[in-house]
């Protein structure tokens, strides 16, 4: 938010009742950044972040590539399984190296936060421009728009989704595995925003200052864009964030029965997948991707409570 | 005499399950230039569907009939479009709710030029001057720095203040305020009803001023109109409705009503 009300000296001020003011993101920031456990899960994005953006960068300084075989780091006559310790640890591969074939696990962690990012950042915002589109104009025009958005809201809900998406996406060439999930998976996650902000477009709607909008002369757009959006910002920002974490899981979880990104793409879900055979003999090689998936969802649910948390209060404050 | 506003058999109607519901019947009205209608009448009586009506702001469903002339021209039956050039330009409104009739999200200043603008184009920057002069017409202190606050930093007395500047800012011929005190305590109603008065007697606004209760009429009003489950009950000057009610009903409301002195205090 760029424009958010200063603080200045109110004259005879009464308590705001209803018309709360919106809850500035610098505030927001301040309270995240005070609360330890917050601002831990914080960081710990940041570093996801950073890692999925600078990739290319990182591996280069870590000296191993994701697609790099590394034949030297795997014991061949036992089937494999990594040279040392803990899966491999070693000053050369940082967290270790898949069994097998030897690439390395620090790189694959580091491409596969790339694609858990990417997919679950496009599905939200395709997600979330769904939803809020479809949801104003159920809420804001009522009428046979609502009948038939709200039906399709039901189905889609009622759908057995998972099904479908593994039925669809193993089903469809892999060409363009990520686009194919983004889609998948934000046509099957907008109802949940929708049906939030058909709710509270319905509230607003009749508002008095909508109503007092229209006396003044808005067009219907100016009324949706001007007076009834800025005020869904807080649950848009809310529903969004707690939105994230579970598309990272779903992407995971689809990436892990095989139907998600392909292969030798890095996903954190795919890494899982294939361990599985390998828990006994090397644990790590589970542990290492299961911590970031755990960590990485973890902290956006933390975070996305917080902010919750703060908007409410803002709200009834 | 030619009156601004005119209001004929004016009936509003809503289909119900029940079938259809007249809320509003046969009501008419003049309004003159410089002039105040009272419409008093309980809650229920098709006040605010009479106000609704005139803007062609009713909910969806409603039908009306009969006419409703401003200057001579038929505002029933125009196109949303014409009627959009009509709202907050020749005939604006203001409502109860100082509180959530203005947008929490935008600053007062922001709001009122950006009304001005819809109708009477122009620069933003000669928009926001519009703006602190009209919210120095209606009585905030140190306009310039006030326009760039957001409506909860002000109190409710000012925000139907500014709700009033909002509404006078593109000098309309008719005003149309509902129950615009109701929602005050009882000082800062004869302040915000004093201004209107003033404001009304400077600009020549014709206005309708809705409300329950008669004391308030009697302070400002010249014509009362007097409803009552959708049916005029009772028209005249503010003096024959005052001193010699023709209709029990009316004295019913004025004997609810303890005398007050008709000047409002300053
Ligand atoms: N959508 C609708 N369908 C059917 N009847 C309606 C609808 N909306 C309002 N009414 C009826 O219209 C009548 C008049 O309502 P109106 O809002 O004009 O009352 P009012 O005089 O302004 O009352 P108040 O003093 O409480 O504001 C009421 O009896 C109400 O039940
Ligand atoms: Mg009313």
């Amino acid at each position: 938010m760029t424009t958010s009300p200063t603080l200045v000296e109110v004259e005879e001020a009464v308590p705001s009742g209803p018309l709360a003011p919106p809850t500035s993101g610098k505030r927001v920031v301040t309270t995240i950044t005070r609360d330890k456990g917050a601002l831990a899960c914080l960081v710990f994005l940041a570093i996801v972040v950073l890692m999925a953006v600078a990739a290319p960068l990182i591996t280069k300084l870590s000296g191993w590539g994701p697609y790099q075989f590394d034949s030297a780091a795997i014991n061949s006559d036992l089937g494999g399984v990594p040279h040392g310790s803990l899966g491999g640890i070693s000053g050369s591969h940082w967290f270790g190296v898949e069994p097998q074939n030897g690439r390395d696990l620090f790189a694959r962690i580091v491409y596969g936060a790339r694609v858990s990012i990417t997919i679950s950042l496009s599905a939200t915002l395709l997600t979330g421009i769904l939803g809020v589109v479809l949801g104003m104009l159920a809420g804001f025009y009522r009428g046979w728009v609502d009948q038939v958005i709200s039906r399709l809201m039901d189905f889609l809900m009622a759908f057995p989704a998972l099904i479908f998406m593994i039925a669809i996406l193993s089903s469809l060439p892999s060409g363009n595995r990520p686009v194919l999930l983004v889609v998948v998976i934000s046509v099957f996650g907008w109802p949940y925003l929708a049906r939030v902000i058909r709710g509270q477009t319905m509230t607003l709607a009749n508002r008095e200052f909508v109503e007092a909008a229209r006396a003044s002369g808005a067009k219907d757009t100016q009324v949706v864009f001007r007076e009834i959006l800025p005020n869904l910002r807080g649950s848009i920002v809310v529903m969004t964030t707690l939105a994230i974490p579970g598309f990272i899981g779903t992407e995971a979880g689809l990436s892990f029965l095989g139907v998600g990104v392909s292969p030798p793409t890095a996903s954190w879900g795919q890494m899982i997948a294939s361990s599985v055979s390998w828990y006994s003999v090397d644990p790590m090689f589970f542990a290492i991707p299961g911590a970031f998936l755990f960590l990485t969802v973890l902290s956006l649910t933390v975070l996305g409570d917080k902010i919750r948390t703060l908007i409410d209060q803002g709200e009834a404050a | 005499m030619s009156d601004l506003f005119i209001v004929d058999d004016l009936t509003v109607t809503f289909p119900t399950s029940r079938g259809p519901v007249e809320v509003v019947k046969n009501l008419s009205f003049t309004v003159g230039r410089d002039d105040t209608l009272g419409i008093v009448g309980e809650s229920g009586s098709g006040k605010s569907m009479t106000a609704l009506a005139v803007l062609g702001l009713l909910p969806r469903g409603a039908q009306t009939s009969g006419s409703v002339r401003l200057d001579g021209t038929e505002l029933l039956g125009k196109s949303e479009r014409d009627l959009r050039a009509v709202r907050g330009n020749a005939i604006s409104m203001v409502f109860q709710d100082p509180l959530s009739s203005l947008n929490p999200y935008y600053t007062v200043g922001l709001q009122i030029s950006e009304m001005y603008q819809t109708h009477q184009g122009g620069s933003r920057r000669a928009a926001k001057q519009v703006a602190i002069e009209a919210l120095e017409r209606v009585g905030i202190p140190d306009p310039e720095r006030r326009v760039d606050h957001y409506p909860h930093q002000f109190s409710g007395g000012q925000r139907q203040r500014v709700m009033i500047a909002m509404a006078l800012c593109c000098s309309p011929s008719l005003l149309i305020a509902d129950e615009p005190t109701t929602a005050l305590d009882v000082t800062v109603q004869a302040q915000i009803l004093e201004l209107l008065a003033e404001l009304q007697s400077t600009t020549g606004t014709g206005m309708i001023f809705i409300t329950h209760d008669l004391a308030v009429i009697s302070s400002i009003a010249q014509r009362v109109l007097v409803m009552r489950e959708g049916d005029p009950v009772e028209y005249g000057t503010a003096e024959q409705v005052f001193s010699d009610p023709q209709h029990e009903y009316t004295r019913m409301l004025l004997d609810a009503v303890p005398r007050i002195d008709d000047e409002v205090p300053a």
